[in-house]
């Protein structure tokens, strides 16, 4: 069986290529639209954002190793051991609110898009960041980030809680969730930046 | 050697294939948006203005210089790592980002007029080492996708093939020589050329 046949056929995969397809929607639709001028800060800008979007759907794929492998190790020490595979499957059952997240993002951005910046704003440089919150879809997904990961989680412990006791399900989430929020702020700290 | 040893010299050559890629690339995109109009509206935000939003200044000279070097290099190093834990997609992600970072600043650099023989003599001393570095760690973190599959056969016999220990030691002791030849090396160099 090929690699890829192999990888198609993980637990994790499904939600994880939909959430994949709706970001990249997200960030073209988003990045297209805002950055329409012809000038030379643009094409950086959209550099920029289109790098970061591939970095951040690869850190998303590391931080969800990490969080299963501490939710597992939390199993372990505590006890209640679960097997890697149902662990697998419950992060990706779980990641699916995610993925429903980017795609509510492209909805909305379809429905409410923002309007484009122009050279002239750059004199004022709050007014990009104040023309996307002034966009109900940005407003939205502001807010919506947050509670697609607090819906990622309360998912990933009601799975759980399937195999284990409710109360070890619910500390090896926040033994997962605290792990990713460690390396995520130990790394930014070593980069130097300050509001990681 | 058996099945799951890591192909060390192969991941090597992707490694540096993918940054000498996002070097060519961000040259490229230099030269390609060279006719693009620059003139910026009074009062927009330069990167002189502001280092990077939300990062630290970084320091003039000295081992306070040195130390921001080795840290961003060692922060970028670890990144490169966490490939191990993502199939290889933040190895891949972040060896695109920073070649393409450097070969927009190599481009800039000979719009700006600096000759050829300038920039090789001040990326050259400390360049070997760091990208020297980064490349290993993106040969090692391409073993990601080798390992998720090697470890439900051999378990921590997969882990240990990576030589995390030897790995972290070489990078450590690379980038502090490379900082330190960055620091008090290319910044006397830089100087001579009038560039500082």
């Amino acid at each position: 069986m090929s690699l890829l046949a192999k990888i198609l056929q993980r637990p994790v995969a499904p939600a994880l290529s939909a959430w994949l397809v709706g970001l990249a929607l997200l960030t073209v639709m988003g990045v297209e639209r805002l950055f329409t001028a012809p000038h030379i800060a643009f094409v950086y800008a959209k550099l920029t954002a289109y790098v970061s979007a591939v970095l951040i759907a690869a850190l998303t794929a590391a931080a969800t190793v990490v969080f299963s492998l501490g939710c597992g190790v939390m199993l372990w020490w505590l006890d209640d051991p679960v097997a890697a595979r149902r662990i697998a499957i419950c992060t990706g059952r779980s990641f699916w609110c995610m993925a429903i997240y980017t795609w509510a993002a492209v909805v909305l951005l379809v429905a409410d898009p923002p309007q484009a910046v122009a050279v002239a704003d750059l004199a004022q440089p709050d007014v990009v960041e104040e023309r996307m919150l002034a966009a109900w879809a940005y407003w939205w997904l502001d807010h919506a980030r947050t509670a697609s990961v607090a819906a990622f989680l309360i998912a990933m412990a009601a799975l759980l809680a399937r195999d284990v006791k409710l109360v070890n399900a619910v500390i090896a989430v926040a033994f997962g969730a605290g792990l990713v929020a460690a390396l995520v702020t130990g790394l930014g700290a070593l980069a130097g930046a300050e509001d990681f | 050697m058996s099945a799951t040893t890591p192909k060390w010299a192969w991941a090597f050559v992707v490694a540096a294939a993918v940054w000498a890629a996002g070097m060519a690339g961000g040259y490229a995109l230099v030269q390609a948006t060279s006719e693009l109009p620059r003139e910026l509206p009074p009062g927009a935000a330069t990167v002189d203005d502001d280092f990077g939003v939300g990062h630290t200044a970084a320091p003039e000279t000295g081992a306070g210089l040195m130390a921001f070097i080795f840290r961003r290099n060692l922060s970028v190093y670890l990144w490169l790592l966490t490939g191990l834990l993502s199939g290889g997609s933040v190895t891949f992600a972040v060896l695109l980002a920073n070649g393409i970072v450097l070969g927009q600043a190599i481009g800039l650099a000979r719009q700006a007029g600096a000759s050829a023989e300038a920039i090789t003599g001040l990326l050259l001393p400390h360049g070997v080492l760091e990208v020297g570095a980064f490349c290993i760690a993106g040969a090692v973190g391409f073993q990601g996708l080798r390992l998720a599959c090697a470890w439900r056969r051999t378990g921590w016999p997969a882990v240990r093939d990576c030589r995390l220990g030897l790995v972290l030691a070489y990078g450590v002791a690379s980038l502090a020589v490379a900082a330190a030849i960055e620091t008090l090396v290319t910044g006397a160099l830089a100087e001579s050329m009038g560039y500082r």
